[in-house]
């Protein structure tokens, strides 16, 4: 299914509505997806939640783990979505920021081939006199929300970056037909920096509010045999017997 | 006993400041107990600042001196190189190449897979058992933006301006570790009774002193070749060039592709070499004023770059291939040119720097007592490696099939051949090179080296005499089909090499 995204306006989306009462189908291959700093404290009721890497930059990006590298995201089945937390970055699904050339403020933009969208059921789009209907407003506040708050989440991944404290990993699953499957480009936090780390440096990440998180994020790693479970009760998943997470040594 | 607490490194191109940089992060330099050390170089004498080509080893080096990866890149006009490309050196034609990656051969810890590759060479041997040969035909970098710092999914180098790293690192051995610098002429060397530098005297006048002096002053060997006067023994009867010509030549566009590899290519009387930086291309023409004109020469080359060089000056430098007699001598070591020189076919020259700047640093004289036995040792492991660069150099010429010049077919008369390589060639048209080939601790090239370039140009093999060994077809079969895979797995994850090094202007590669 190939996005295809144009802003909104009434002219052209007047009758349309966003149903997601079956959760996110789009995000059904997802194996991550981006989440922002402020939803850690929720999301980590659900989610293993860690640090890949932007193929583009290099930059270290915080993330939830939804699949293992199969191309299933374990969460979203036939039913729905199944986590009392949806990340941000899929429930704002169909909707994203357009930035139009010449503009410093973006356009509330969506992806019309999304299978969200229709004309009976879920939230409408627009009232009927054409004006922009609550939902909408409540959309395009959220993406706004998500947009300033990239900055604050790419800092504190930096940071932590910076502080030495992150580490490289390899998720290495033993499949129940025998086979091995692995799976790198993931970065969690680095147990023994963290316990070395000295005062000034638990001073900082204390004064930017990071110590919270960073302990969160450390401890979400226990989500991992849920995450497993839930693959192995996607019909077409190839069960997974055990998985076992190996740092990958530093030289 | 003397403690040896005091060096001064004379000269401030790249292996000058290698050495100091190298001295300086291995041991205290400030403080009880530290080791002084000092770099003075002149401020007029130019240093030689060519495109150069590095080895993997460079990775190691910079990581050691506390380098980032991503700023040494950006500061000396850098580029990645897996390997060199030969073209035209076996038969001369236009689709006549080989490739020598810095990847070894897949898996070559459990089988040699020269010999198979023989009986069905469907494809070139570097590209039936390593991946490099398709990547650089692509185009490809050997890393993207998420591979850590020196980390690599394909072996690499480097491709630098020599000029920029030497700027880089005085800034850094300087600004960082504690390296002492002086901007001045030595004008007079004074030695003692015995031979030994007892100082240098500066044009302000001062006298400096050290317990050891290291002799970065280029070809001129100020030190070891003119003060202690140790000869320079000329290998010009086995490698024939006498000159080089140099240009540097801009990208049409700011979209052309950067060469993820050196490229030399086969010429008349010698080869020329290509260099892709971002900024620009280097290259130049080595050859042998033996066997052409310097007109004739300049021609070639032009001919080469093609209509791009119409407006572009050249440069020619006169090249002495040779080495001194020894590099130790007394209380003075030489680094650099100042060593010896070999045209830069397989990009030696700084890695021979490295490995002078490590024995140096890692094998630093405890006292002067014992300066001469480390000064001994120092002298058989580097001979013994000059030997082999030479032997592994001459291999490249003498395995020619080209006629179509007096330069190609001097370089297969056995008199320009050292005798220990033409045995050894003998061995190798029966029994592959192999680890009982390279048995010295501190061998320069590997066997897989000698793989790449034997195999490379056809050298012609004869394996039925050993037809007993030769029964693990299917495990050879596997390990070619493996490598196929390998190839596609890699392109799918490497982006074009000039694509990562624009994205390398503005972020920088993680640690970990």
């Amino acid at each position: 299914m190939s996005n295809k995204i144009v802003a909104l306006s009434p002219t052209h989306h007047q009758a349309l509505r966003v149903d997601n009462s079956r959760g996110y189908p789009h995000a059904g291959h997802l194996d991550t997806t981006l989440l922002l700093l402020d939803e850690v404290q929720k999301a980590v009721a659900d989610y293993c939640i860690l640090f890949n890497k932007d193929i583009q930059t290099g930059e270290f990006k915080l993330i939830a783990l939804l699949g293992l590298g199969f191309g299933i995201n374990a969460f979203q089945n036939t039913i729905g979505w199944n986590a009392t937390y949806i990340p941000r970055n899929i429930s704002r699904y169909p909707f994203l920021l357009a930035w139009e050339d010449g503009r410093d403020r973006p356009l509330l933009g969506i992806d019309e081939n999304a299978p969200q969208l229709n004309l009976n059921r879920g939230h409408a789009l627009f009232n009927e006199d054409g004006t922009t209907s609550a939902f909408q407003k409540q959309m395009f506040e959220q993406l706004n929300h998500m947009n300033i708050a990239q900055t604050a989440t790419q800092n504190f991944t930096t940071g932590l970056a910076e502080h030495g404290l992150l580490q490289a990993l390899t998720l290495d699953a033993k499949m129940q037909d025998g086979r091995t499957h692995s799976i790198e480009g993931l970065y969690s936090i680095n147990a023994t920096a963290l316990e070395d780390l000295g005062e000034q440096a638990l001073k900082s990440l204390h004064a930017q509010s990071y110590l919270e998180p960073l302990f969160l994020i450390k401890a979400s790693t226990a989500q991992l045999p849920r995450l497993v479970q839930l693959h192995n009760a996607q019909q077409d998943a190839s069960k997974i017997k055990t998985l076992e997470i190996h740092p990958v040594e530093q030289e | 006993m003397k403690p040896v607490k005091s060096i001064i490194i004379v000269g401030g191109g790249t292996a000058g400041w290698l050495v100091a940089a190298r001295l300086a992060a291995f041991h205290r330099v400030q403080g009880e107990g530290s080791l002084s050390v000092t770099l003075i170089e002149s401020p007029n004498v130019p240093t030689i600042g060519v495109g150069e080509g590095t080895w993997p080893t460079m990775r190691d080096t910079l990581r050691k001196i506390g380098l980032s990866e991503s700023e040494f890149l950006r500061r000396c006009d850098g580029a990645f190189k897996q390997g060199g490309k030969f073209a035209k050196w076996t038969t001369g034609a236009e689709d006549d190449f080989y490739y020598h990656p810095f990847g070894a051969p897949i898996g070559y810890q459990k089988l040699t897979l020269a010999p198979y590759w023989s009986a069905r060479p469907d494809r070139k041997f570097a590209d039936a058992v390593d991946i490099q040969h398709q990547i650089c035909e692509a185009g490809l970098a050997p890393k993207n933006m998420t591979t850590a710092e020196y980390g690599y999914i394909a072996n690499y180098a480097y491709h630098l301006d020599a000029g920029k790293f030497a700027t880089l690192l005085k800034e850094h051995a300087v600004g960082k570790l504690g390296v002492k610098h002086i901007l001045d002429d030595v004008t007079t060397v004074t030695q003692g009774e015995d031979g030994h530098i007892t100082a240098l005297s500066r044009a302000n006048g001062e006298d400096l002193k050290a317990d050891l002096y290291v002799d970065c002053t280029g070809f001129r060997s100020l030190l070891l070749g003119d003060a202690l006067g140790i000869s320079f023994k000329p290998q010009d009867h086995i490698l024939f060039a006498d000159h080089a010509l140099a240009m540097q030549v801009p990208y049409e566009s700011d979209d052309d592709p950067i060469a993820c590899h050196t490229i030399a290519t086969g010429q008349e009387a010698g080869w020329t070499w290509d260099i892709g930086l971002p900024s620009r291309r280097g290259v130049g023409y080595v050859y042998s004023s033996n066997h052409t004109s310097h007109e004739r020469a300049e021609d070639v080359l032009r001919a080469h770059i093609g209509p791009q060089a119409d407006h572009l000056d050249v440069r020619r430098i006169p090249i002495r291939s040779g080495h001194r007699e020894k590099f130790w001598e007394k209380n003075v070591v030489a680094v650099g040119l100042s060593a010896g020189f070999l045209e830069p076919l397989e990009a030696s020259a700084l890695l021979l720097v490295e490995l002078a700047a490590d024995m140096i640093t890692e094998q630093l004289p405890a006292t002067k007592e014992i300066m001469p036995a480390i000064a001994r040792k120092y002298n058989e492991l580097f001979l013994y490696r000059w030997d082999r660069i030479i032997d592994f150099l001459k291999l490249h010429y003498m395995l020619t099939k080209r006629d179509d010049t007096e330069f190609w077919i001097d370089n297969r008369n056995p008199d320009s051949i050292p005798d220990a390589l033409k045995e050894r060639l003998e061995v190798w048209r029966h029994l592959p090179p192999s680890d009982y080939d390279f048995t010295g601790n501190n061998e320069v090239f590997s066997w897989a080296s000698y793989h790449y370039i034997l195999y490379g140009m056809d050298f012609e093999t004869d394996y039925s005499p050993i037809k007993s060994s030769l029964n693990k077809e299917s495990l050879a079969q596997r390990l070619f089909a493996a490598n196929a895979r390998a190839i596609q797995s890699a392109m799918a994850k490497l982006p074009p090499h000039r694509d990562l090094l624009n994205q390398l202007k503005h972020h920088s590669f993680q640690s970990i």
